[in-house]
């Protein structure tokens, strides 16, 4: 029985081998592979698809066509994650956002700036990439209503050109953490992953710019708002 | 030629753990329901926060945020997503593998076949800072970080099957034809898979060796969301 098998086993072992990459139904398999390395004196960058600036990385595959035949093509689009050599250090910051502190950016409305203290806390302004930015935000007093409570991720892409520089704030993504008129000196938690595909590591290259904002918008029921900026570095561990 | 149709498929299926059958069970892999609602899910939350940044897609988004944000969310949804390879990640250092697939119907004659991997940064200027026609003309140079080819096929003739196997000796060819026109047992065609897959993974031990990274991570939030 053993040799039976060991003799069928190499017999389709064999004719496999030789049919090699050639399977049933005119189906050709073709493997190739690519060791993913940077050009002389480039370095790779992270998969990044912004407004400003775009990092892709494409397999294409070419059939050249014989004299009467067309050419054929096939793009696919992969990602690339580049770890950085540093460690993470946490930042954890504690803000209080009162009157006071704000800056009046409208001059439409005459109506006194509202009283009103937040207070929070943000566990850490540079962040692992594939971790959920998080803290927490308490209302602990306002005298107007409170309509929502946003977060707001915006990517800041700045372009170096001969004839200058252009630096854009545009928005990722925005969520909701509290909806209405929020009960005062209740702590909401804030929870925001990531998004990949439009995200990356920090970058600071000579020519270009990718860095990120953490923006928290508190819109009041009669329309005004205030915003509160947190800068954050974007961070890729090893083995994350 | 009118017939055959090139496709590249299934780059990414050999570092991916989902994946427990064999790899070019492509259709197997998108019957499973699980996978794509987890899949699904993953798109759904991370990419379809914000459709594909174009110009355009920024308009549609800065018009409906004066409707509310109901509306706005509306808009998110319509991102779709195409296929599983998304979910891979890359470092570099790392092998990129993959299979190119050439379905043809009769014979397919070229003149070679190439794979060629590149990465680059692109940019566009901004019309707001510098200027409406300036941003158009005076875009800046991409930056090439990767750029290799490689041919894959030498000119030739693309067979079906059974053309093919004429080269081959007798009674090679009959065992094949045996197991094609499943003449053999089940146990031929057991074992048949088997060395399918063994000589398969040996030919591309080298992917095994590739850790993947943070792929527990990135789904695991995600679905708890």
């Amino acid at each position: 029985m053993l040799s039976i098998q060991s003799f069928l086993f190499k017999q389709t072992y064999d004719s496999l081998t030789i049919v090699d990459c050639f399977t049933s139904d005119g189906l050709t398999e073709l493997p190739f592979e690519f060791r993913l390395e940077p050009l002389a004196g480039q370095q790779l960058q992270e998969t990044y698809h912004g407004i400003y600036v775009n990092v892709q990385y494409l397999i294409t595959a070419d059939l050249t066509g014989s004299l009467l035949g067309r050419n054929l093509q096939e793009v696919l689009l992969f990602f690339v994650e580049c770890p950085n050599a540093q460690k993470l250090v946490p930042a954890p910051e504690s803000f209080v956002i009162t009157p006071e502190g704000i800056e009046v950016t409208s001059k439409k409305t005459n109506k006194p700036v509202p009283k009103f203290k937040l207070s929070g806390r943000i566990d850490s302004k540079t962040c692992a990439i594939t971790q959920p930015f998080t803290g927490h935000i308490t209302v602990d007093e306002c005298e107007v209503p409170i309509k929502s409570i946003e977060l707001q991720l915006l990517r800041v892409e700045t372009v170096g050109s001969a004839e200058g520089f252009s630096k854009e704030r545009t928005e990722i993504q925005n969520i909701q953490i509290g909806d209405g008129d929020v009960p005062r000196g209740f702590q909401i938690d804030i929870h925001m992953i990531f998004p990949r595909l439009f995200s990356c590591r920090t970058v600071q290259e000579r020519t270009y710019k990718v860095e990120f904002d953490v923006t928290l918008v508190i819109l009041f029921e009669d329309g005004r708002n205030i915003t509160e900026n947190f800068p954050v570095t974007l961070v890729r561990e090893w083995g994350s | 030629m009118t017939n055959s149709k090139f496709l590249v498929t299934e780059i990414f299926h050999f570092r991916c753990p989902l994946f427990s059958t064999f790899p070019s069970d492509h259709e197997k892999i998108s019957k499973n329901h699980s996978l794509q609602d987890k899949a699904s899910t993953y798109c759904h939350h991370v990419y379809g926060s914000c459709a594909q940044p174009s110009r355009q897609s920024l308009q549609t988004r800065r018009t409906t945020r004066k409707d509310g944000a109901e509306e706005r969310k509306e808009t998110f949804e319509k991102l779709t997503f195409p296929s599983f390879f998304f979910l891979l990640r890359f470092s570099p250092q790392d092998l990129v593998t993959g299979v190119i697939r050439v379905r043809t119907k009769g014979g397919l004659s070229h003149n070679g076949i190439t794979v060629n991997l590149s990465g680059r940064v692109t940019f566009i200027m901004s019309s707001k800072s510098v200027g409406m026609i300036e941003s158009i003309y005076s875009s800046l140079k991409p930056i090439t970080l990767a750029d290799y080819t490689t041919q894959v096929c030498k000119s030739g003739k693309l067979y079906p099957l059974e053309e093919h196997t004429e080269h081959l000796s007798t009674p090679k060819r009959e065992l094949k034809k045996a197991i094609e026109g499943r003449k053999a047992s089940f146990f031929d065609f057991f074992l048949l898979s088997r060395t399918f897959f063994l000589s398969r993974f040996h030919a591309l031990n080298a992917i095994f060796s590739v850790p993947i990274r943070n792929f527990p991570n990135a789904i695991d939030p995600i679905i708890s969301f």
